[in-house]
């Protein structure tokens, strides 16, 4: 089988990085309990979550950086759990670079190779064609003191490359640059990761970077996976609060209110209003009853100016309405606080919107795309 | 004037008031301070002022004149007859003969120390022996006992290996004495490394030797200099090691001046005693005025991200 045909029958769906039951404690606290999660090959998963969620244990643990206590790391098909980071078949780049300050850029990128013993145009050759992809070629000869932040993180990337591993992980390599930086080497990733097409995980707090790089989001807090999607799936349909919460920029609006049946319908009372939620799609369904909940709004789902009957009230069947009590203006965007059924509720409005604090709206939620949180487990209904 | 303007100009004048105190304050703290240091480096420069003067003088001046006096005629013989011809009771070669001994115990004795001290303060630092911070521990408690007690002891050792009286044993006692605080430099500077350069390294494969040898060694210049300025000033100004291990042959400078100083017969010669001091201090003395800089580096190496 010549080597196109054997890459063509991994493809796709092949797993590349599994890890199963995975256990990481620091002397008595338990980093990890029993994580599992399954990488397809060549995708490009982020790891996201607050610090402290456990998110760059998971990543260290797979880089064999951190032993594991109890559970199986497998990466392209072999049991690595007990191997030494560079038998795993990986690259890695971290936040502070990590370059070796006195050496030079071509001999940071060529350090591991050397002293693996391989000849010396092989090592020249490899760090040559990443130098390459990385547009790096006019300074190989710099130290890494006179590289800027974001060359720096080049290098860095660079040293992964030349290993030529299936998979690269990458550590909050943005977290250390300013905003224009940070984007720029954000395309630069992801170009590379369609270029390259390895697995790649990829550790970050920042939510613009899991985003926009990732071919799917594991979102994790206290050690736990809350939930593994595509972007839009964990945006959209987040499966509780948590993820909900952290996702979004603005961040969505929570509203206590109680789930109840109203003329036959399903509906959340909000404060003195009913909101129908006709058309919402219950993920469980047992969720009937008379609970407690907590609707999830994200601003982008409020419409400005439209029409949408609620019962509030003193006023019986009317359009939601509401007073501006702030308004953020964003650019490109302007971000209308307001109040239904007493809680604050946020609205993304155009830029040109001329609302002032004070003036009357009329709003409407899009129901079909609210979230709905069980009160007390904050699980998704 | 209405009653505002009272008040602005009562504030006006409340603000010039405050602000002249403040300055006046400010002087007198500077002045008294300025008063302290100087009285401090005077109380430290004094003696070297007097032995550099007295160096220069005649012992007919130095009998007649003032201690602080500069010399009325400029005389260097002293410092010829210091260096080659003062004489410790039969032999008469001056300091230069404990100059050449003190360069072959130091040097070595700096190197070994040094190579020992890195390679062990790196064990200390990265190693994830267990035992390791006992060890260390019991090392650090060595340091802190008193040269004296292992004076006995050794001595003994060297006779039954058949070294005592040889180079060999001065470097050896030294080395022993001047490792365990340079390992405690050099751990304290390897654990303030960046994590995540040994992370990286541990990634591209290098082993344990190889991670200090191609990557922390090369970093460790500036602990490095503080390590070996240390060092060479213990070994050179230490008097004990070489008068009991290293026989007649093998007496290092500090040794030999104080047997110029103490054992001529007659009067006493201060100016060639003086310059034989400022000879023998003549090395660490030079060694601190041209890397003072590398030494307070080296020391807060670390403290903040470079």
């Amino acid at each position: 089988m010549n080597v196109i045909q054997h890459k063509l029958a991994q493809w796709p769906g092949e797993t590349s990085v599994s890890v199963r039951n995975l256990t990481v404690s620091y002397g008595s606290h338990v980093a990890l309990d029993r994580l599992s999660i399954d990488v397809a090959r060549g995708l490009f998963l982020v790891l996201l979550g607050p610090s402290g969620c456990g998110k760059s244990t998971l990543l260290n643990a797979i880089a064999g950086l951190i032993d594991a206590h109890a559970g199986e790391i497998w990466i392209s098909g072999r049991d690595v759990t007990y191997a030494e980071p560079k038998d795993r078949g990986i690259g890695m780049v971290f936040q502070s670079y990590a370059l070796y300050p006195r050496m030079t850029v071509a001999q940071n990128m060529g350090f591991g190779l050397k002293i693996s013993g391989m000849p010396k145009p092989e090592v020249a050759r490899r760090v040559r064609q990443a130098a390459e992809l990385l547009r790096l070629e006019k300074l190989l000869s710099r130290l890494p003191a006179e590289l800027s932040g974001g060359q720096r993180q080049r290098v860095a990337i660079g040293r992964a490359l030349v290993r030529h591993v299936d998979v690269f992980l990458f550590d909050e390599p943005l977290s250390n640059l300013d905003a224009q930086l940070r984007a720029d080497l954000r395309l630069e990733i992801k170009r590379l990761h369609l270029a390259l097409g390895n697995t790649m995980i990829y550790v970050t707090h920042d939510q613009v970077e899991a985003m926009t790089l990732a071919d799917k989001i594991a979102i994790m807090k206290d050690g736990v996976i809350q939930q593994t999607g595509s972007p839009t799936e964990v945006y959209n349909r987040p499966v509780n609060r948590f993820v909900a919460s952290f996702l979004g920029s603005p961040s969505m609006s929570f509203l206590a209110g109680r789930l109840t049946s109203w003329e036959g319908r399903l509906a959340a009372r909000l404060g003195n209003c009913l909101l129908p939620l006709d058309g919402y799609s219950f993920g469980r369904s047992d969720a009937r009853g008379d609970i407690e909940v907590t609707v999830g709004i994200r601003p982008e789902h409020v419409r400005l100016g439209e029409f949408m009957p609620a019962v509030c009230r003193d006023a019986g069947m009317a359009p939601l309405r509401g007073e501006v009590t702030l308004v953020e203006p964003m650019g490109a965007e302007t971000i209308i606080w307001t109040e239904l059924g007493g809680q604050p509720l946020a609205i993304r409005a155009s830029a040109d919107a001329t609302l002032r604090v004070g003036d009357q709206i009329e709003f409407a939620p899009d129901v079909r795309r609210v979230s709905l949180f069980d009160a007390t487990s904050g699980e998704r209904l | 004037m209405t009653t505002d303007d009272t008040a602005e100009l009562a504030g006006a004048s409340i603000a010039a008031h405050t602000k002249s105190t403040r300055l006046r304050r400010r002087a007198v703290a500077k002045a008294i301070t300025y008063a302290f240091l100087t009285l401090w480096a005077a109380a430290f420069l004094l003696p070297l002022y007097v032995m550099l003067v007295t160096s220069f003088k005649s012992m007919d001046e130095i009998r007649g004149g003032s201690m602080l006096a500069l010399p009325q005629v400029f005389d260097p013989s002293p410092w010829v007859i210091a260096w080659s011809s003062a004489c410790t009771g039969i032999e008469c070669g001056g300091v230069r003969v404990g100059f050449w001994n003190s360069v072959v115990t130091v040097v070595p004795a700096v190197a070994g120390t040094l190579a020992l001290g890195l390679v062990s303060g790196y064990g200390f630092a990265l190693s994830r022996l267990a035992l390791r911070k006992v060890v260390f521990i019991a090392l650090m408690f060595g340091t802190f006992l008193p040269w004296q007690f292992f004076v006995f002891p050794l001595g003994r050792i060297y006779s039954a290996v058949g070294i005592y009286g040889s180079l060999w044993a001065i470097w050896i006692t030294h080395i022993f004495f001047c490792m365990p605080i340079t390992a405690l430099l050099f751990k304290n500077y390897f654990e303030s490394l960046p994590a995540e350069i040994i992370k990286a390294a541990r990634v591209d494969g290098a082993g344990f030797l190889q991670l200090l040898w191609y990557v922390l060694l090369p970093m460790s210049g500036p602990i490095a200099a503080v390590a070996a300025i240390l060092n060479v000033t213990l070994i050179w100004n230490n008097f004990l090691v070489g008068l009991v291990f290293g026989g007649r042959e093998w007496f290092p400078m500090t040794v030999q001046l104080n047997n110029i100083v103490n054992s001529q017969l007659g009067e006493k010669a201060y100016n060639v005693n003086m310059a034989a001091t400022i000879l023998t201090a003549a090395v660490p003395l030079a060694i601190y005025f041209f890397s003072g800089r590398w030494f307070i580096r080296g020391i807060s190496a670390g403290a903040v991200k470079g």
